[in-house]
């Protein structure tokens, strides 16, 4: 029996007061598995991603994490949230908040340094990860000046240095090329195999079908409206067309979503 | 080895979880001022969004015309500028109370937030012109009196220094009129949804740029506090522990710089975005979408 990592019992969050963005929500999610986070825009994928991160806390209800309430008081505890952020890592949507530093070097290494790793560590941890996403040219960059996609690169390295037992990424493939995308789904599934818990949340089905096993689908109105085996859910019409994830003129063919808007009339 | 077999090939540290190399896990218990930070910011992001619920609301000044409510409050803000007499400023000040009641604005937060920091600054700033060096009167508040007039490296040194009472009203009336300057423009933001607030300043005339100007500002500044949230947030995940006071600093420099250097860059990238609809450095309006 896997060991439940997030346990979600009747979650209720808003932003704003008076207008709730989640009502009650309850869900589980086991260590070692991988789920997919499937909804439209604004059906609060990134708002459920940063709970689970520990950065936003539940207003009612009570969110676990490796069996411990999570909550505003304990992530006060430094020693505490220390070791929750370097046992969950968490990929932003927009990499642009993620960087912080002159240099892209820097920018990787910040995190370990800052957990308190060896200076020898450190520097070992970030070339391997600089090798590992070949952005050892960037190295001396400023991280402000790059392209969007590798941008996300070094946000996807500056977590993946951590080397955190569940890694958190909210939308990891917007805007990188095919090659490279592809190369992420095969280091997360590699991650996976020795052990992660990969949660990603996309609006990519494609994405959700290659890299995860489960799915959980948000629809528009926040709510929780499925959770089920993610080839069974990209299959499923009817349930992707009602939450506004695909449209009548979209075809899945075998397990792979094609748009044929312009061609059926 | 192949290329494709070592392009995926994870490093050893990588291999299995856990962090044995971690050497000193902070054992700080008190709130870190990077969560300070980031619950203040989200009070604030959220108090904007308030605002827009208000402006929103049914209420008598929320229906009011926009034009109309923003020709009282310019000529309401001029007229607490002449206005000498003490009282009747306080007259006003309790007018704009009273409206704030009717729009069903919570009166004592916002006159908290409005009277907390500007006035009170002002009041402090002003305390060396209330002194009888500037404002001569009938002493208040002594600060000290010698019989003989001295003289300091050549400055003539007055036998007496305190606050007269004039100086005071002088301070007192300062404060009074951006205490209320500042309650009646919340009460126009709060009432207004922000885009009619801005047409209805070009409509009344004021040019299409300056306009423009503010509204873009006003959107950025919405814009700009949410990075600063992620930002933060982003942050707070790799750091945390117990920091020292200059490596505090530190953060919070290089953040200042990070959020200046991702906002020219917006500037830049905002004004192609412009571009590319068409802007060239002419403000087109439509001011006839005016309800
Ligand atoms: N900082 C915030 N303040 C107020 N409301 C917010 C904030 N962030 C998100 N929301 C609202 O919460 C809801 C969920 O947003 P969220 O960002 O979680 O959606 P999402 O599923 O990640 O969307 P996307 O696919 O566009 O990334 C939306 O209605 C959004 O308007
Ligand atoms: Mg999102």
């Amino acid at each position: 029996m896997p060991q439940v990592l997030f346990a979600f019992d009747n979650v209720s969050f808003g932003y704003v007061p008076g207008q709730p963005v989640f009502n009650k929500l309850s869900f589980k999610i086991y260590s070692g598995e991988t789920v997919a986070l499937l909804g439209a825009n604004g059906s609060g994928k990134s708002t459920l991603l940063k709970m689970m991160s520990g950065l936003i806390f539940p207003q009612q209800g009570i969110f676990k994490a490796y069996g411990q309430e999570i909550n505003e008081q304990r992530m006060e505890d430094d020693a505490f949230s220390q070791k929750y952020h370097l046992k969950v890592g968490y990929i932003f949507q927009n990499s642009e908040v993620q960087l912080f530093t002159t240099r892209v070097w820097d920018e990787i290494a910040y995190g370990p340094l800052q957990m308190g790793f060896t200076t020898k560590v450190v520097k070992q941890r970030v070339e391997d990860v600089l090798e590992m996403l070949q952005l050892e040219n960037l190295r001396d960059r400023s991280p402000h000046r790059l392209s969007g996609g590798e941008k996300k690169k070094v946000a996807i390295a500056s977590v993946l240095v951590l080397n955190p037992e569940v890694l958190i990424l909210d939308e990891p493939t917007s805007g990188l090329d095919p090659k490279t995308e592809k190369w992420l789904v095969e280091l997360l599934l590699k991650l996976n195999l020795k052990g992660r818990t990969i949660i990603v949340s996309t609006h990519n089905l494609e994405l959700a079908h290659v890299l995860t096993t489960r799915s959980l689908v948000l629809a528009e109105s926040h709510e929780l409206v499925c959770d089920g085996l993610t080839e069974e859910i990209v299959e499923n019409h009817e349930l992707l067309t009602a939450v506004n994830l695909i449209d009548e003129y979209s075809h899945i063919h075998g397990n792979i979503e094609h748009i044929h808007r312009y061609t059926h009339g | 080895m192949t290329a494709e077999e070592n392009y995926l090939q994870l490093p050893e540290w990588m291999e299995k979880t856990g962090c044995q190399e971690q050497v000193n896990s902070s054992p700080g218990r008190r709130a870190n001022f990077l969560v300070k930070s980031i619950r203040r910011m989200k009070q604030n992001i959220a108090d904007e969004l308030m605002t827009e619920s208000f402006a929103g609301r049914q209420g008598i000044l929320q229906q009011l015309d926009a034009r109309l409510k923003f020709v009282i409050v310019v000529l309401l803000v001029l007229a607490v500028g002449f206005v000498r007499s003490i009282p009747i400023l306080l007259g006003v000040w309790l007018f704009t109370i009273i409206l704030m009641r009717i729009a069903r604005i919570p009166v004592l937060t916002m006159q908290k937030r409005i009277w907390g920091v500007i006035p009170l600054i002002t009041l402090l700033i002003s305390i060396p012109a209330m002194l009888n060096i500037f404002i001569d009167g009938k002493p208040l508040i002594m600060i000290y009196e010698s019989t003989q007039q001295s003289v300091l490296a050549g400055i003539d040194i007055p036998a007496s220094l305190y606050i007269s009472q004039q100086g005071l009203t002088a301070g007192l009336r300062l404060c009074l009129r951006i205490g209320i300057s500042l309650s009646l423009g919340v009460l126009l933001v709060m009432t207004t949804p922000a885009a009619r607030l801005f047409k209805s300043m070009q409509v009344m005339g004021i040019p299409a740029l300056m306009v423009m100007i503010l509204e873009m500002s006003y959107r950025y500044l919405v814009l700009l506090l949410t990075l600063s949230i992620e930002m933060f947030e982003a942050r707070q995940l790799r750091t945390v522990g117990n920091l020292s006071l200059s490596a505090k600093r530190e953060q919070v420099g290089s953040s200042i710089a990070a959020l200046f250097a991702k906002s020219m860059e917006m500037t830049d990238e905002i004004y192609l975005a412009m571009r590319a609809r068409g802007y060239t450095g002419q403000a087109v309006y439509i001011t006839s979408e005016i309800e």
